[in-house]
C-alpha cells in the first residue's frame, strides 16, 4: 500500500469519525430536548409559554400513562359519581336540568311570585241570616224583584221596585214609599238603609251601550253610600233567561246577561261594594233558567223566588251571632 | 081577654122581628167568595195565592181588613184580590186607593208590556158593603156575574 493510499484511508476514517460524532451529538441533543418536553406535557410547544398555560393540569396523567390512571377505565370510580344523579332523578320531577344539582330545593315557582292584590270574588257562602237581617234593607229592582217581593215570604222590609224599572227610571219614576211618592234614588237618601240590594239590567240589555248603564248604576251605588257610608251594598247578578228565550236571538240573551254581569262585577269592585252571584242559585247545568223555573223564560215562579231568597240569606257579609 | 091580649102582643113581636131582619142580607164568607171568583174568571197565566201578610203590605191594608189575593210572576198584569174591610167607609177608601194603583200600573205596563194594558183598562174594581173586589184578567165577565149574584146587584 502506498503512502497515498494510507493517507486517503486516514482521511476517510477521520471524516467518518467526524460525521459520526456530529450525528451522535445531534441525536443526543435532540433526545435531551424532546424527552423533557414530552414529560412536561408541553409536547412540541416548547418555547411558547402561552400555550403551555392553557392545558389543564390533570392531562399528563391521562396521556402518558394510559392503562393505570385513567378514571374512565375504572367503572368502579364512576359509580359513586352516578349514584347521586340516579337518586335525584326520581325525586326531582324536572329530570334533565336538575340532575347535576345536589341541592334539591326548587326555588323558582312558588317563592318568586310577586304579591298580587286579592282577586275580587262574589260574596261567599255564610251562615244563614233570619228575616230580621232585612229590616233595614232596601230592594231595588224590576219585575223580577217584584216577584221576589210577592213570593219570597219576606215581610217588614222596603221594596223599591216596579215592573219596568231601569237604572234611568231609578232617578225619575215615583214609587210609593211609606205613603209618599219618591224615586228609588230619593228613597235611598230619605231612608239611609243599612243594606241595599240592587238587581237591574234585564230591561237595559237592549241598550246600545253598557257604559251608560254602568254609569247610572254606579250613581245608584253612590247615592246609597252617600246616604249611609256604612251601608252594605249588594250588586246582584242579572239572572239568566231560559234556553228557549236565549235561542230566540233577541237582545234578551244569556250572552248579554254574561256581558252585563262581567261589567257589574267590575263596577262592584271599583266601588268597593259586594257582588252576589245570584244566578248560581237558579240556573241549570246549561247556564240557562230551567223551564220549570219560569212561565215565560224570564220571570221566576214562586219556588224559584224562594231559592233566590235562600241564596240572599246565605250569602251576606254580616257577622251572625251564633 | 088575657088570651086575646097575649095573642096580639105575640103577633106584634113577630112582626117587629121580621121587619128588623128583612133589611139585612147575609154577608158571604171571604175565602169562599174569593175562590169561587177565581174559578169563574179566565186568566191568561197561572196565578199564585199570596201570603196574606204580603198582600197586606202590597195593597197597603190596615189591620182590620182581611184579604185573599192571587198574582202572577211579573210576566202578566193579571191579579185577583177580594177584601173584607172593617166598615163601608174603609171599603170606599180602599176602592179609591185601588183605582189610583190601577192607573199607575197602566202607566208602568204601557212602556213595559203594552199587551197587558187592555186587561188593566178593563179591571173590575168594585165595592159592596164592606167587601171590595179587584180583578184584572183576560176575561173578567164571570167574576162580574158572580159578584152581582152574591150581592144582589
Amino acid at each position: 500500500m502506498s503512502r497515498r493510499e494510507r493517507a486517503r484511508r486516514r482521511q476517510r476514517a477521520v471524516r467518518r469519525a467526524v460525521v459520526s460524532a456530529i450525528w451522535g451529538i445531534t441525536l443526543c441533543a435532540l433526545a435531551l430536548i424532546i424527552i423533557p418536553s414530552a414529560l412536561s406535557g408541553s409536547g412540541f410547544a416548547f418555547g411558547r409559554p402561552g400555550t403551555a398555560e392553557r392545558g389543564p393540569s390533570d392531562r399528563p396523567a391521562v396521556s402518558l400513562k394510559p392503562a393505570e390512571e385513567t378514571p374512565a377505565a375504572s367503572p368502579a370510580t364512576e359509580e359513586p359519581a352516578r349514584t347521586p344523579e340516579a337518586t335525584e332523578a326520581p325525586e326531582i320531577t324536572e329530570e334533565p336540568e336538575a340532575a347535576e344539582t345536589p341541592v334539591t330545593t326548587e326555588a323558582p315557582e312558588p317563592a318568586e311570585e310577586p304579591e298580587e292584590p286579592e282577586e275580587f270574588l262574589p260574596v261567599a257562602a255564610s251562615e244563614a241570616v233570619g228575616d230580621d237581617y232585612f229590616k233595614d234593607a232596601v230592594f231595588i229592582g224590576d219585575s223580577r224583584t217584584q216577584g221576589l217581593r210577592l213570593y219570597s215570604g219576606l215581610k217588614d222590609t222596603t221594596w223599591l221596585c216596579s215592573v219596568g224599572l231601569t237604572v234611568e227610571k231609578a232617578y225619575t219614576e215615583k214609587l210609593s214609599v211609606d205613603g209618599r211618592k219618591l224615586t228609588a234614588v230619593e228613597a235611598l237618601g230619605e231612608l239611609a238603609p243599612g243594606k241595599v240590594y240592587i238587581m237591574l239590567g234585564l230591561n237595559e240589555m237592549g241598550w246600545k251601550s253598557t257604559d251608560i248603564f254602568i254609569e247610572k248604576y254606579g250613581g245608584i251605588i253612590d247615592a246609597a253610600l252617600a246616604a249611609n257610608p256604612e251601608a252594605e251594598v249588594y250588586v246582584e247578578s242579572i239572572l239568566p233567561v231560559s234556553a228557549a228565550k236565549d235561542a230566540a236571538g233577541t237582545w234578551c240573551s244569556n250572552a248579554n246577561v254574561d256581558k252585563f254581569n262581567a261589567r257589574l262585577m267590575q263596577l262592584a269592585e271599583e266601588k268597593g261594594v259586594n257582588y252576589l252571584d245570584v244566578s248560581s242559585a237558579v240556573e241549570g247545568e246549561d247556564g240557562c233558567l230551567p223551564n220549570a223555573a219560569t212561565p215565560d223564560g224570564v220571570h221566576l215562579t214562586p219556588a224559584y223566588c224562594t231559592k233566590w231568597m235562600d241564596y240572599l240569606k246565605t250569602h251576606t257579609v254580616a257577622e251572625v251571632e251564633a | 081577654m088575657k088570651k086575646t091580649l097575649t095573642f096580639i102582643l105575640a103577633a106584634a113581636l113577630a112582626v117587629l122581628l121580621l121587619a128588623a131582619c128583612g133589611g139585612q142580607a147575609a154577608e158571604p164568607d171571604l175565602d169562599e167568595l174569593a175562590f169561587k171568583l177565581k174559578d169563574s174568571t179566565a186568566f191568561g197565566e197561572e196565578l199564585y195565592l199570596l201570603d196574606e201578610g204580603i198582600a197586606r203590605e202590597l195593597y197597603g191594608l190596615n189591620e182590620e181588613t182581611k184579604c185573599a189575593a192571587w198574582a202572577g210572576t211579573g210576566a202578566t198584569a193579571e191579579e185577583l184580590a177580594v177584601f173584607e174591610t172593617g166598615s163601608e167607609e174603609d171599603a170606599r177608601t180602599l176602592l179609591e186607593r185601588l183605582q189610583e194603583r190601577n192607573s199607575a200600573r197602566i202607566a208602568d205596563y204601557g212602556s213595559y208590556l203594552p199587551d197587558e194594558v187592555p186587561k188593566l183598562e178593563n179591571s173590575l174594581i168594585l165595592a159592596e158593603g164592606r167587601f171590595v173586589l179587584l180583578c184584572t184578567a183576560q176575561d173578567s165577565s164571570g167574576a162580574r156575574q158572580l159578584w152581582n149574584a152574591t150581592f144582589g146587584g
